[in-house]
């Protein structure tokens, strides 16, 4: 049996139409308008241990939503899952102790507290015994250099540096399994990268299985050799990133800044299209298997003069509207 | 345990962390007990007593009251919730291996111990003092005061939590002032219940919140005695294990139902 499995889940929300008004709040006691929101409509994937999964798709595709029916928070409408044997939703405390969870948009960490303090109450919390919290605690210093704001309150700190925490503190129980929603939103470059490394060493070192959702391309090709794709609350893809890269990921943007606007106007292509213009830069789609940037760019300057030149990777929003563009296609 | 003793040490510090905060509360449950003794005694102006109650009852009745209001007011559990579930907080609280009703008795009998010893407490010695009104109560009733105060503290604070849980069914904000008053009225917070109208009484009586401010208020004042005292212990003591079972029962039943805000 897998680590982790779970079977056609469906999760609607129920919500209640909120009316204005002293007397329709009296009202409401009564009758509600009521209002069903299928956000999963019937999810099954299994995951083995030491994995790691980047589930992904567009905003409102279900993604939270599973993984707060993983991590025990919710209980889906119908469908089951276990995780190590156990159904999470069912039993939450057990659940709880053998995994991490970190929703990047908001923070486990005490507001007012000094990092440090959120950590020491978390020991007693999961009865972390003294070695084991000095050990891990030494790690997070190496890896997430924690030891330089750990004595500042959370609500000083910068959203980098309060990540760094929240993922080390999901980690300080060692937990055979984490839970990741959006770890590296609104982060920069530097920070992205610090956060990707240390994941990597713990599932390394430790064969901790990591899910997580993102939506930064770079997230997912760090550190996932898997990837699951919903959309709508379906499953649309599960499988290797490299099949994943094959099946989606074919097109390229090309930017090209030319030195006179003019220029443009004389380009000619045989491959690829021009799908925006702006002043003196332009942005040219191709597809990879038809055309390499080798071919391409020599083809380009030697029509125009060139001064800068930059490929966009596809983004993942980039490849989730591919997805749906070929759904309605067919 | 160790868990939950931690939780009620970092109220601690955090309330005594923040300076100010004591200062403002100092002043404040200053301004109260000076403003509620100038309208007690302009009320008994001219007549020394009222329903069968001294100016000085009287007098004793809203400083202690004052007390316990400051005590009871450090913890603030319907606004803790509200912003728990408004925040999405909550789904980290629901996963954490201890639990979550005793986690927040903890930590909010920490920060009402240290409001009390840093500003109650102060406040009331000072006044009590300064208004150089003498004890009317033995040290056994002393002891009975603390016990019946601290049942009405537990029955505010079961009762105001459980109000709370509600808001993950619906917000409830729109009918909070009317809990609030309710209990503010039927506790005896600014009226003690010596001068309810008959019909009044008869209602506060069937009520739990007259264990939080009156009964304790008035054995600190003499008031309760003999067979009378006992029956409104036994009463108290009733509230208090109802309450939290309600408690209890609410958060059994919220916490399988929780839905949580937000990405
Ligand atoms: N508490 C809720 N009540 C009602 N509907 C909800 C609730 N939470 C989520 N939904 C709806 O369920 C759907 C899935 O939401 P979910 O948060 O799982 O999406 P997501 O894939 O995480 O999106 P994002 O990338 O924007 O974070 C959305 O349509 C959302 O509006
Ligand atoms: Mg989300």
């Amino acid at each position: 049996m897998a680590l982790i499995e779970i079977n056609d889940i469906h999760k609607e929300y129920v919500t209640y139409k909120q009316e204005k008004g002293f007397l329709n709040t009296f009202k409401g006691f009564f009758y509600r308008e009521k209002q069903i929101k299928e956000a999963v409509k019937g999810i099954s994937f299994q995951i083995e241990k030491g994995e790691m999964v980047g589930y992904i798709g567009p905003n409102g595709a279900g993604k939270s939503t599973t993984l707060k029916i993983l991590s025990g928070i919710l209980t889906p409408t119908s469908g089951e899952a276990h995780i190590a044997g156990i159904v999470p939703y069912q039993n939450r405390k057990q659940h709880a102790k053998k995994i991490g969870v970190v929703f990047g948009q908001r923070t486990q960490l005490w507001w007012d507290l000094p990092v440090i303090e959120s950590f020491e109450l978390m020991r007693y919390v999961y009865r972390i015994d003294e070695k084991t919290y000095r050990e891990n605690m030494e790690i997070f210093t190496d890896l997430l250099e924690l030891d330089q704001f750990s004595s500042r309150p959370v609500r000083q700190l910068s959203l980098g540096q309060r990540m760094r925490a929240d993922i080390a503190l999901s980690l300080l129980h060692n937990p055979d399994i984490l839970f990741l929603d959006e770890p590296t939103i609104g982060l920069d470059v530097v920070a992205k990268q610090k956060i990707r490394e240390f994941i990597k060493q713990i599932n390394l070192k430790r064969q901790v299985t990591v899910i997580l959702t993102t939506h930064d391309m770079g997230d997912i090709e760090s550190l996932c050799n898997r990837v699951i794709l919903i959309d709508d609350g379906l499953v649309q893809f599960d499988g290797e990133i490299e099949k994943f890269r094959h099946t989606y990921g074919k097109e390229r943007c090309l930017v090209v800044e030319t030195k006179e606007p003019e220029d443009i106007d004389r380009l000619v292509l045989d491959h690829g299209q021009i799908t925006k213009r702006e002043g003196n830069r332009i942005w040219i789609h191709f597809d990879r298997d038809q055309v390499s940037p080798t071919q391409l760019i020599p083809h380009i300057t030697s029509q125009i003069e060139v001064v800068d030149l930059t490929i966009e990777e596809p983004s993942i929003e980039g490849i989730v509207s591919r997805v749906y563009q070929d759904k309605t296609k067919n | 345990m160790r868990v939950y003793f931690e939780f009620m040490k970092k109220a601690v510090k955090n309330s005594v962390a923040y300076r100010f905060n004591i200062w403002a509360r100092m002043l404040g449950d200053l301004a109260f007990i000076i403003m509620w003794i100038s309208v007690w005694a302009a009320l008994y102006q001219g007549h020394s007593d009222m329903n069968g109650i001294t100016m000085q009852n009287a007098l004793l009745y809203v400083m202690i009251t004052q007390l316990l209001i400051s005590c009871n007011h450090a913890a603030y559990p319907i606004g803790r919730m509200e912003g728990l579930v408004r925040e999405g907080r909550i789904s980290s609280e629901i996963l954490k291996p201890y639990d979550f009703i005793t986690r927040c008795i903890a930590e909010d009998s920490g920060q009402i111990f240290s409001y009390f010893i840093l500003s109650g407490f102060p406040v009331f010695m000072i006044t009590f003092q300064f208004m150089n009104i003498g004890l009317p109560i033995g040290p056994l009733k002393v002891l009975l005061f603390i016990y019946s105060a601290l049942c009405g503290c537990m029955i505010k604070y079961f009762i105001e939590l459980s109000f709370g849980l509600l808001s993950l069914w619906f917000i409830q904000t729109r009918i909070q002032p009317i809990f609030s008053f309710t209990i503010s009225l039927f506790s005896g917070a600014a009226v003690p219940l010596w001068f309810f109208p008959d019909w009044l009484e008869n209602i506060a009586n069937v009520l739990p919140f007259k264990g939080i401010y009156f009964v304790p208020s008035a054995i600190f004042t003499g008031q309760l005695q003999g067979s009378q005292l006992q029956h409104e212990l036994l009463v108290q003591g009733m509230w208090v294990v109802a309450s939290f079972l309600l408690l209890r029962w609410m958060w059994a039943t919220a916490s399988k139902r929780v839905v949580v805000q937000g990405g």
